[in-house]
């Protein structure tokens, strides 16, 4: 069975706590979002970059969290 | 409830008394300048405490021997197939795009109960149920609810959405989301979660703001 995450925007912490209680012990797993901000932007130039790449694998995910107060991401095909 | 004709009051003054007595008001009121609209109120009907008038509603409600309001804790299991949820969420959904009072009601259980978020107002019963939507719909003619996700594990389902209105002349939209939980194949049980206070500002911008504001809804 698919694996369901819903991601809850910091602003929304009620809304989390009340979908944490709902859907406990279901395949709906309930995360607050952890995602502070995008990684930081240099203005000057640095002699070496370390930062390989974006580690974030849904970047599209920040900008539903800042429209909704949640999203809906299942793992059937990752996992 | 009792009903008040306020007659030579000012505009500001009647919108105080709404305001602060919840009362339901049917008018059409337009202050004009040399032709030029200075104050409108165009609402056909505005209810300015909701809170107010569900009170009467389930007080109402409650005195109905056919309709015994019962309640529940909200974290009570149901016993209503999974299967249909999703069929039960999309009628859920053109019953109220429809402004369909009458066919939303039937999709509920007989005991529903009806919750939103940071409202304390609790609905109990078909009937509370359908004066809700009838006053969500009057406060929000154009109201309209875009399904973004639904998500079901055992009797709990998850519906995501976005609501789109005019309101005061301003186009406003909120997302929000309705956990529902399904009892003999009908909706038993809403919880409402919606950004309240984004939705109702064009409203609050035109009384002086002391005054909170609350809207109700029981979509599933």
């Amino acid at each position: 069975m698919d694996r369901i995450l819903c991601i809850v925007s910091r602003q929304h912490p009620e809304l989390f706590a009340y979908l944490q209680y709902r859907f406990r012990d279901s395949v709906v797993t309930v995360i607050l979002d952890r995602r502070m901000s995008a990684r930081r932007q240099e203005s000057h130039s640095v002699p070496q970059e370390r930062r390989r790449e974006e580690r974030r694998r849904r970047p599209e995910l920040d900008a539903d969290l800042k429209r909704h107060s949640h999203v809906i991401v299942r793992l059937g095909a990752e996992s | 409830m009792t009903v008040e004709r306020i007659r030579g009051a000012q505009p500001v003054e009647i919108l105080d008394r709404v305001l602060d007595k919840g009362i339901v008001v049917d008018a059409w009121l337009r202050v004009a300048l040399v032709g030029i609209d200075l104050f409108r109120i165009d609402a056909h009907v505005v209810v300015a405490s909701i809170e107010t008038s569900l009170k009467y509603a389930d007080t109402h409600v409650a005195e109905t021997p056919a309709q015994p309001a019962r309640r529940r804790p909200p974290a009570e299991r149901g016993h209503g197939p999974p299967g249909g949820a999703a069929r039960v969420v999309q009628a859920a959904l053109k019953a109220w795009n429809g402004h369909d009072t009458q066919g939303y009601g039937a999709l509920l259980n007989d005991e529903y109960v009806g919750e939103t978020h940071a409202v304390p107002v609790t609905i109990y019963g078909r009937g509370a149920a359908r004066r809700a939507m009838r006053m969500m719909l009057a406060l929000f003619p154009d109201l309209k609810f875009e399904l973004l996700d639904v998500i079901t594990a055992g009797d709990e389902t998850l519906v995501s959405w976005v609501a789109t209105a005019t309101l005061y002349h301003e186009r406003v939209s909120v997302s929000g989301c309705t956990v529902g939980r399904l009892r003999d194949g009908k909706i038993g049980h809403t919880w409402c979660y919606w950004d309240v206070a984004n939705m109702l500002a064009p409203l609050r911008a035109v009384s002086d703001g002391s005054h909170p504001l609350h809207c109700v809804s029981t979509t599933s």
